[in-house]
């Protein structure tokens, strides 16, 4: 019979197996501890049984509190007095630590004298989890675009191999309610619910980019800002992130068309020293930006490793032309000195679709600069009556 | 809204009121502090809701003989109860005073003297209770006084923590049409204390009643009854019903007014305390009281420089001075044991040796500090050794350690006072 048992890992699974002990238990007094219970208070009740012939069943949510100059010597001691417990609880008392975040084996090792230790995972592979969103969606006969499943398995870590195995739970049960009575998923039932994860946004975003999908992209960066609490500062730092990662894909370009060695390019890109702004207004001054006593790349190696296709994404340097990059690069930065220096939301909603459009492709050099050279030429032709 | 009243009388009617809607309101509730006072042609009715007690008391000459009450323009207005006590109480030296709404505040004037006026602000909200039961499951009518006592008998035991909500209640009983008891007992899991009134007549209508009062609700209920005049009141009880928008709540009949008790939701059993009280223990002895104050204050010293988190005491059933004796041992360490001499009663009963139990200290000195002025008490018990018989792989159960404190006889009410604490045992 056990007297103690630790549950960690993820809620679906503690949850599970507490339901299990107290199904198995049947007729129990419950007590629940946190931190705002004295140590000596939980100490003496869980030594005791019951006044009615019944189980007791305590969970520990938080740790019980007991004075200590800081936090980290409080669990030290809290445990240190819940193992000298442990001998004194009465059969038909169960101690169950519920998600506290143990995880000294020492404590494990006494635990397991008189109970057992449940360690759940808390992490599962993108490849497991996207088979057991398609495995709950089929069971409730729901169809899916398989899209659909990689967008929000993808949103819980859009670089990582693995997700977490709560956050994943509850993504699942929200996109199920989201589409509640409709019998299929879309695409687009994906990224409506998984777009409050701003990285996930961000990265979409930037796929839809490079596969030139203006539309999708639109809407998806319209949705987002819709939402979001300073519209005003949240596209600018949206502007300055695209900036950000054009920049860094015309410095990459540059390096393959003259036909460096990745390693090299990376090395000259990662030399590229971040710089931070100190002072206000006309009294700005530039300084590299130390992290950690160190003085910080603009551009992390995973990043660069990724742009280059040396990591586990795919490269998207060959969706741009080096003329695409140089126009794309000019049209974000007019447009981020614009936002600066004072729009309104409807011009700042404007500056987006020219930025997307000309991302995409569909502002060319040819068909706006060209045309503009073109069309002064003419005038210029007209007013001296000659030709040059 | 214009009326006058005699001050001093208005001020002893509006008492519960203040009681429910500040004195044990629940905290930042929308209501706390607030009386509304509606002005009829025959009575002046108060209404104030602390949240988890209402009260509606409908005040007139019928229920305060000298409120000497005169409506003289009907209406209703909401004021601070702590402002109405306050000026009430600033005109002392005046008996009647005339109540009026005006411009928005509410004006108190002495009704002779016209110039002597206090004025406050009034409130636009009214103060609106959930609606009181129409019909109801359960109705005894008791008397106050053994009531009032009954509570305050067992006010100490509810647990205190929420992480024992179950236990933050007190339960009431009236069982037996004949042969009447009520019965109230609280606990807080590990320990109870249960207080039993018999007699013949004590229950008026002969009814039987269960209802469990939340913890909370305890205080305001004694107090509102302590002030109370009438010597019968009505416990009434109603279930939740949705169409007419009434909550399950507990209800309280006195002095003409209706206090409504809520919260109950949680609190829909309690455990069976009869198997306790009535179970036939192998080991019954007697010592007495008075010789436990001097162990209580021993074992309240034991506890000054330990710094364990359990402190149990064990008390052992064993020869001292060629007599049977308890031996009292706070279970810390460089203590000598304490002895208490048994004390002859031919109910007494003992099987067996290597008879002991061991407790939280703290039940110890709660029998002291809870068990009255002095007498016998009785101690009930079967050895903690039992527990070594029971195997590793079941439950370590027994009957808790159950003491009874001496019979109290009320001849001149003609009824039986019992006072009983059970508590479990320690494995420490």
């Amino acid at each position: 019979m056990n007297k103690v048992v630790v549950l960690e890992g993820n809620v679906v699974e503690c949850k599970g197996e507490l339901d299990k002990i107290k199904r198995t238990l049947a007729d129990y007094e419950l007590f629940s501890f946190d931190e705002e219970d004295d140590i000596d208070y939980v100490s003496q009740i869980i030594s005791e049984i019951s006044c009615f012939g019944q189980y007791r069943l305590f969970i520990i949510k938080r740790l019980p509190s007991i004075e200590a100059p800081d936090l980290a010597q409080a669990r030290v001691k809290v445990l240190g007095r819940f193992k000298k417990l442990f001998p004194s609880i009465p059969n038909g008392n169960l101690v169950v630590f519920k998600n506290v975040g143990l995880s000294a084996e020492s404590f494990f090792k006494e635990v397991k004298k008189y109970g057992e230790v449940h360690n759940f995972d808390k992490k599962m592979s993108k490849s497991d989890a996207k088979s057991k969103v398609r495995k709950f969606l089929e069971r409730r006969k729901i169809i899916f675009e398989p899209e659909a499943v990689d967008l929000i398995v993808d949103s819980l870590n859009i670089h990582g191999l693995d997700v977490n195995i709560d956050k994943l739970y509850i993504l699942i049960r929200k996109i199920y309610n989201y589409v509640a009575g409709k019998n299929k998923i879309t695409k687009e039932d994906a990224y409506s619910v998984c777009d409050t994860s701003k990285d996930f946004i961000i990265w979409t975003f930037y796929n839809l980019l490079d596969e030139k999908d203006p539309c999708s992209s639109l809407d998806l960066i319209t949705d987002h800002l819709e939402n979001v609490k300073n519209f005003q500062v949240e596209s600018t730092l949206l502007i300055q992130s695209m900036v950000w990662r054009y920049g860094l894909l015309l410095l990459a370009k540059q390096g393959v068309n003259e036909e460096l060695a990745k390693d090299m390019i990376a090395k000259k890109i990662s030399d590229i020293i971040k710089l931070e702004a100190k002072g206000r207004a006309w009294n700005i001054k530039m300084s590299c930006k130390l992290k950690e006593g160190k003085i910080a790349p603009e551009y992390s190696t995973n990043m660069i490793n990724s742009t280059l296709g040396m990591g586990y994404n795919k490269s998207p340097l060959p969706f741009y032309s080096f003329e695409q990059l140089l126009l794309i690069y000019y049209v974000l930065v007019k447009i981020l000195i614009k936002i600066r220096s004072g729009c309104t939301d409807a011009e700042i909603r404007i500056a987006f679709h020219i930025a997307i459009l000309a991302i995409c492709g569909k502002i060319n050099k040819k068909n706006t600069i060209d045309g503009v050279l073109e069309h002064k030429k003419a005038l210029y032709r007209r007013q001296n009556g000659r030709n040059i | 809204m214009n009326f006058e009243v005699n001050r001093k009388t208005f001020l002893r009617a509006i008492a519960p009121s203040v009681e429910v809607s500040s004195t044990n309101a629940v905290k930042d509730f929308k209501y706390e502090n607030l009386i509304t006072i509606k002005a009829e042609e025959k009575n002046i009715v108060l209404t104030a809701f602390g949240g988890m007690v209402s009260i509606i008391s409908p005040i007139s000459s019928e229920n305060f003989d000298s409120l000497d009450y005169k409506c003289v323009e009907e209406g209703s207005a909401t004021v601070y109860s702590d402002d109405l006590v306050t000026f009430l109480q600033s005109l002392s030296k005046h008996n009647n005073v005339n109540i009026i709404l005006e411009s928005g505040q509410l004006k108190i004037e002495s009704s002779t003297s016209k110039s002597i006026v206090r004025r406050m602000p009034t409130i636009d909200e009214v103060v609106v209770p959930p609606n009181c039961g129409i019909t109801f499951d359960q109705d005894v009518v008791v008397n106050r006084e053994i009531f009032v006592k009954g509570i305050e008998s067992v006010e100490f035991a509810p647990a205190f923590e929420e992480k024992m909500f179950s236990y933050m209640c007190m339960l009431f009983e009236a069982i037996g049409t004949t042969d009447q008891e009520l019965r109230f007992s609280a606990g807080s899991g590990g320990r109870f204390a249960v207080k039993s009134v018999k007699g013949k007549n004590i229950i008026i209508n002969k009814q039987e009643a269960k209802m469990i009062f939340p913890k909370d609700s305890l205080k305001v209920v004694t107090k509102l009854l302590q002030g109370a005049t009438s010597p019968l009141i009505s416990v009434k009880s109603a279930e939740a019903d949705q169409i007419n928008n009434i909550p399950n709540q507990i209800i309280l009949e006195f002095d003409g007014m209706t206090a409504c008790i809520f919260g109950l939701e949680h609190f829909t059993k309690y455990p069976p305390l009869n198997n306790i009280i009535t179970h036939k223990y192998s080991n019954r002895i007697f010592t007495s009281l008075e010789d436990w104050r001097d162990i209580s204050k021993t074992i309240e010293g034991t506890k000054h420089r330990w710094d364990n988190s359990i402190h149990n005491t064990e008390i052992v059933l064993e020869e001292y001075e060629g007599d049977l004796a308890i031996k009292v041992t706070p279970k810390t360490k460089n203590i000598s044991p304490s002895f208490i001499k048994l004390v002859d009663d031919e109910n007494s009963t003992i099987i067996g040796d290597n008879l002991w139990f061991r407790c939280n200290s703290d039940y110890i000195r709660e029998i002291v500090a809870q068990g009255g002025s002095g007498g016998k008490i009785q101690f009930n018990f079967e050895s903690q050794s039992i527990l070594d018989e029971i195997p590793d792989d079941k439950p370590k159960q027994m009957k808790p350690v159950l003491v009874k404190f001496s019979e109290d006889v009320d001849k001149p009410n003609d009824v039986v006072n019992n006072f009983y604490m059970f508590f479990t045992v320690s494995n420490k």
